[in-house]
């Protein structure tokens, strides 16, 4: 019974409930007739007259009032019951008073620039002018309709929460004309669950109408990589759909409005970057641009200009693109001056989506790597002198600049050196480290600088091991055993053919394997990585030497955000020959790109995602200029993190693409240091490909979501909905008291 | 001082506290008496006595001038104060008349009241030397004492009024054929009643009355709630008379009640006035000075009357 209730009504129990109470009437009027008083009369006879006359017309009367009563409860009950009704029926008998709350979710994300299928417009043009059309009719319709506005690329904003009325039409018009597209992605996710939770705790019975008016781009509505953390917008969809709508439904109340093209063609830049990663003047950089032919036909002729700085223009062209693949050309270009420069790719070609054509990067051009050798072991002849091989493996004298800027000292130089502006540090053979630059060492490493240890006769064995190893808590990565090797040099080790593709042992990868066999390694320092044997977290070895322990040659450990790799040899001719073959340029090369600090921005992110720098706050003040890609200017506050030595910035409002150029000023001399930073759209976004409404279908369920060609149902706006009768009851109810409360009286007072 | 306190008295709701009848109907007589401006002492009818010799001081229009002219004497002449009227009062003490005795009910019953006006009228027409007598009945006649002067009986009278409890139905049609063969001599009648009975037997019965010469009063004793009906909730109405329980809501029968009792009340009234017998209405919350008053209408009309003859 409660089931055939629910149907039409919110609280079926308490109508049950009313329904029962009906009785409560006839038992007050059966407790009232067992109460009375007696009264011995006298004129008997005129009461008995009096009472004969008047029976039937008492009996009636008493009657009419139970049933008055009794109809009175059972409204009450009605009434809390909170009864609904189909609209539909509701009109036909007159009562249509179907109140909505259209909640609109426009997608705003880049591929709404795209022309909306069957129309000269854009997609976002289309849905603005469908909101647009809906807001009038119901304005002139002076219907009760409640408006939510929200845009994909802003989750929790409401762009309009607010009534249909004439006067608030203007409003709307001036908010919904003020949509431009964004350069964010979609997140439909975010803005259904949004939405979820401002309907939380409201009322059961109110109407919800949800259109997404979406050009459904996989992009948005698929996120493979997001499936574990995040739920699937198919289900947030379904579970939302399934919240408002009410039980017996038959039209659904969530509708995917598609209106995007079914043309996908479309070219992307994908991504745009050196080579390299570092940018140095003098030397020569490679910038790959990627081409992504996102469309279903192959491309031919892609031609790619790359603007760097203010005027210089490179073309290149890509012969031909097949269908979903990438193509990348490279561009290369020698920077003459230091700081940032604005390197910016661009497709000459127009195609669908012109936005995606563009893309940029904040090239920070650099004098070079300034990299320190600390020398253990000087001598007055060059040649003898630790440092000499590995300084010239670096810096090859020659006109080809190698980008590297060197500095050999000893270790009573390097004891008070400040390290900041280093992005690599060798020790070669040196004797031992005082506690108080091991300290600043450490702290160094692990702001993400690059230490190379190079060990040799000098090395103090047991300070190494106190301090620097500290049983696996310092930076050494191993623990130093004992010298092995033959010091007459008639036996050798060579270094093994690299296994892992490790950056730094490229020359010994592959075919280059037998170079191996021209090293020859005659001694070196045996090493333990830990008390029991295994390798501890964050340590590797990258390479053995092949005696008969196959002891370890070089070993890796993350530190912090840098790193420190351990030579078991020297880099000097005392140990090894290895310093005369090629492959000891090449390694060293690849060490120093490898082991190079980098900074923890590289200047280049998405649209959307914030820019966070952090700066020295006894160095610079804490407000920062930005200027934006709409070339706006903003002074921003950093704030000092917990230790107060670092001024922390972070810069969310990176909605539009291009170059953010961020002006910090320094204390010392109010000079100022310009940072660039370089925000894109998402790559993805160019991608047309579109769900099939098919498969969307499958995952949603047609119960409560309708996905729908076009825009037309919004701009109607006429779907049906439950209405609730209580206004009705209650005037009812009213209306019934009123007439007891007047019968009771009249037939009072005539007696 | 009679005058200030004296109306007091006339309250019913005062007089029901003085339990003793003959201090009650006293308080009555000379309440209402004190104010009036004609002196009721006034005998109506005087019989010639005897003469007796003027002295100075004696009312010169006493003088029998006759005798003065045959002995040129003067002398007065003196009168009998005779009782021309003899009035028997008939009390009905039925059932009925105990309404209105209930602890929750302030006042008079109704017998209380007619028992008091019957005492106010015994002391009054005593005081004037009328002939008093009282008959009480119900279905047949309770007690019958005969009209007399002497003052002794208006004790016996009290005491009687006292004695009475009302019981039974009214039944006016044997006891009033009875009633009129014992009180013979023409005199007046006083029915004291709430008339609870059948109407064309009461008003046969106060014809024969009229027949046989007598001035007949009735008073009809209703009590308020009888002639206003204030009854509001479920109440059981238990018949004094008849044995009848009725269970009712009041308020939706009162109109309808009242009407009844008014019909009856006119036929009375229209009953009364054919026969020429006087028909006065007391409600036992009003004061006894009514009934009075409406007696005193009636003595200085039949006396009016009586000079005409």
């Amino acid at each position: 019974m409660l089931q055939f209730f629910s149907g039409f009504m919110t609280n079926p129990g308490l109508f049950l409930a009313g329904a029962a109470a009906i009785s409560v009437p006839i038992i007050i009027h059966l407790l009232n007739r067992r109460k009375f008083k007696i009264v011995d009369w006298a004129a008997m006879e005129f009461l008995l007259e009096a009472n004969r006359r008047n029976r039937r017309r008492i009996l009636l009367e008493n009657l009419l009032l139970l049933m008055m009563r009794c109809l009175a409860i059972l409204l009450l009950g009605l009434l809390l019951a909170r009864p609904f009704m189909n609209s539909d029926s509701l009109s036909r008998i007159g009562m249509d008073s179907v109140r909505v709350h259209r909640i609109v979710v426009i997608d705003d994300s880049p591929s709404m620039r795209v022309q909306a299928a069957g129309t000269t417009k854009t997609g976002l043009e289309v849905a603005k002018s469908a909101v647009i059309e809906l807001a009038t009719r119901s304005a002139a319709k002076a219907s009760d309709d409640y408006l939510t506005i929200r845009l994909t690329s802003d989750p929790e904003h409401k762009l309009y929460d607010g009534p249909m009325t004439e006067e608030s039409l203007g409003d709307i018009e001036q908010r919904v004309n003020g949509i431009t597209p964004s350069d964010t992605r979609a997140k439909l996710d975010a803005t259904l669950q949004a939405i979820e939770k401002s309907l939380l705790g409201k009322g059961d019975a109110t109407n919800y109408a949800v259109y997404v008016i979406t050009d459904l781009r996989e992009g948005d509505w698929v996120s493979p990589e997001q499936v574990d953390e995040e739920e699937k917008i198919s289900s947030v969809v379904k579970r939302l759909a399934e919240k408002i709508s009410h039980e017996g439904d038959k039209t659904p109340r969530v509708a995917v409005l598609d209106i995007g093209g079914d043309e996908v063609e479309n070219l992307i830049i994908t991504s745009i970057k050196p080579t390299n990663n570092t940018v140095i003047v003098g030397v020569e950089a490679e910038f790959e641009v990627t081409v992504f032919n996102a469309g279903e036909r192959p491309v031919d002729e892609v031609e790619i200009e790359l603007v760097i700085g203010d005027g210089t223009t490179l073309k290149e062209t890509i012969g031909h693109i097949d269908p979903q693949t990438s193509e990348t050309k490279t561009f290369r270009y020698v920077f003459q001056d230091p700081g940032p420069v604005r390197v910016e790719a661009a497709l000459s070609g127009a195609d669908r989506l012109p936005i995606d054509n563009r893309r940029h990067y904040a090239a920070r051009v650099s004098v070079g790597r300034r990299i320190l050798i600390v020398d253990g072991d000087p001598s007055p002849d060059e040649e003898q002198t630790e440092s000499y091989f590995v300084e010239r493996a670096l810096a090859p004298p020659g006109d080809y600049p190698s980008g590297n800027v060197i500095e050999v000292m000893a270790e009573s130089e390097f004891d008070t050196l400040v390290l900041d502006d280093y992005a690599v540090v060798l020790l070669c053979n040196v004797y031992k480290l005082t506690e108080h630059r091991i300290e600043s060492l450490e702290a160094w490493v692990a702001e993400g600088g690059g230490l190379f240890v190079a060990l040799g006769d000098q090395v103090d064995k047991d300070s190494y091991n106190d301090l620097l190893y500290k049983d696996g808590a310092g930076l050494l990565p191993a623990k130093l055993e004992a010298r092995q090797g033959d010091e007459t040099h008639k036996v050798w080790a060579n270094p093994t053919p690299a296994s892992l593709n490790h950056p730094v042992m490229k020359i010994f990868s592959g075919d280059l394997g037998i170079v191996t066999q021209f090293v020859k390694i005659f001694r070196w320092w045996s090493v333990s990585l830990s008390e029991d044997g295994t390798i501890p977290e964050g340590v590797s070895v990258v390479n053995h030497w092949t005696d008969a322990d196959q002891s370890p040659a070089l070993v890796e450990k993350s530190f912090g955000k840098g790193r420190v790799l351990m030579l078991t040899t020297t880099v000097d001719r005392g140990w090894s020959d290895w310093p005369l073959d090629q492959s000891y340029v090449f390694m060293f090369q690849d060490m120093i790109h490898y082991m190079s600090r980098r900074d923890s921005d590289d200047g280049n992110a998405i649209v959307g995602l914030p820019i966070e720098i952090q700066m020295d706050s006894s160095k610079y003040k804490d407000e920062v200029e930005i200027t934006d890609p709409a070339n706006e200017k903003e002074v921003v506050l950093s704030d000092p993190d917990s230790s107060g030595r670092t001024l922390e910035l972070i810069y969310s409002k990176t909605q539009r693409h291009g170059f953010y150029q961020l002006k910090l000023s320094r204390i010392a001399d109010s000079t100022k240091d310009v940072k660039l930073f370089a925000a894109n759209i998402d790559p993805h976004e160019g991608r047309l490909v579109r769900v099939s409404r098919e498969k969307l279908t499958d995952s949603i369920g047609e119960e409560h979501v309708s996905i729908q060609q076009g825009v037309d149902s919004l701009a109607k706006g006429d779907e049906s909905g439950w209405s609730e009768l209580w206004k009705w009851i209650l005037a009812a109810a009213v209306l019934v008291l009123c007439g007891e409360q007047l019968m009771a009286w009249a037939f009072g007072r005539r007696r | 001082m009679v005058a200030t306190e004296g109306k007091n008295y006339l309250d019913p709701l005062v007089l029901d506290k003085i339990k003793k009848l003959d201090v009650r109907a006293r308080l009555v007589v000379e309440g209402f008496m004190t104010g009036q401006h004609r002196s009721p002492y006034h005998g109506f009818a005087v019989e010639f006595a005897t003469h007796r010799e003027y002295s100075p001081g004696d009312e010169l229009r006493h003088l029998d001038w006759k005798v003065w002219s045959k002995t040129d004497r003067l002398y007065i002449k003196q009168y009998e104060e005779e009782t021309n009227l003899k009035c028997t009062m008939l009390l009905d003490c039925s059932k009925s008349m105990r309404y209105g005795s209930g602890v929750d009910r302030p006042g008079m019953s109704k017998f209380d009241y007619g028992a008091t006006l019957a005492a106010c009228m015994a002391h009054f027409m005593q005081q004037q030397q009328d002939a008093v007598g009282l008959v009480t009945f119900n279905t047949q006649i309770q007690r019958n004492l005969p009209a007399s002067t002497h003052p002794s009986h208006r004790k016996l009278i009290m005491h009687e009024l006292q004695q009475t409890e009302p019981d039974d139905k009214t039944d006016v049609g044997n006891v009033f054929r009875d009633l009129i063969q014992q009180i013979g001599k023409r005199g007046m009648v006083m029915l004291i009643s709430d008339l609870f009975v059948d109407l064309p037997t009461l008003e046969k019965s106060l014809q024969n009355f009229r027949h046989a010469r007598h001035e007949v009063v009735v008073f009809h004793v209703m009590h308020d709630d009888e002639l206003t009906f204030p009854f509001q909730d479920n109440t059981l109405f238990r018949g004094l008379e008849m044995d009848i329980d009725l269970h009712i809501e009041p308020r939706a029968l009162r109109k309808s009640y009242l009407e009844t009792v008014d019909r009856f009340r006119q036929a009375v009234r229209k009953a009364c006035s054919v026969n020429g017998i006087d028909y006065v209405l007391l409600n036992t919350k009003e004061p006894l000075d009514a009934a009075l008053s409406s007696y005193l209408a009636f003595r200085q009309r039949t006396s009016r009357m009586k000079h005409r003859f």
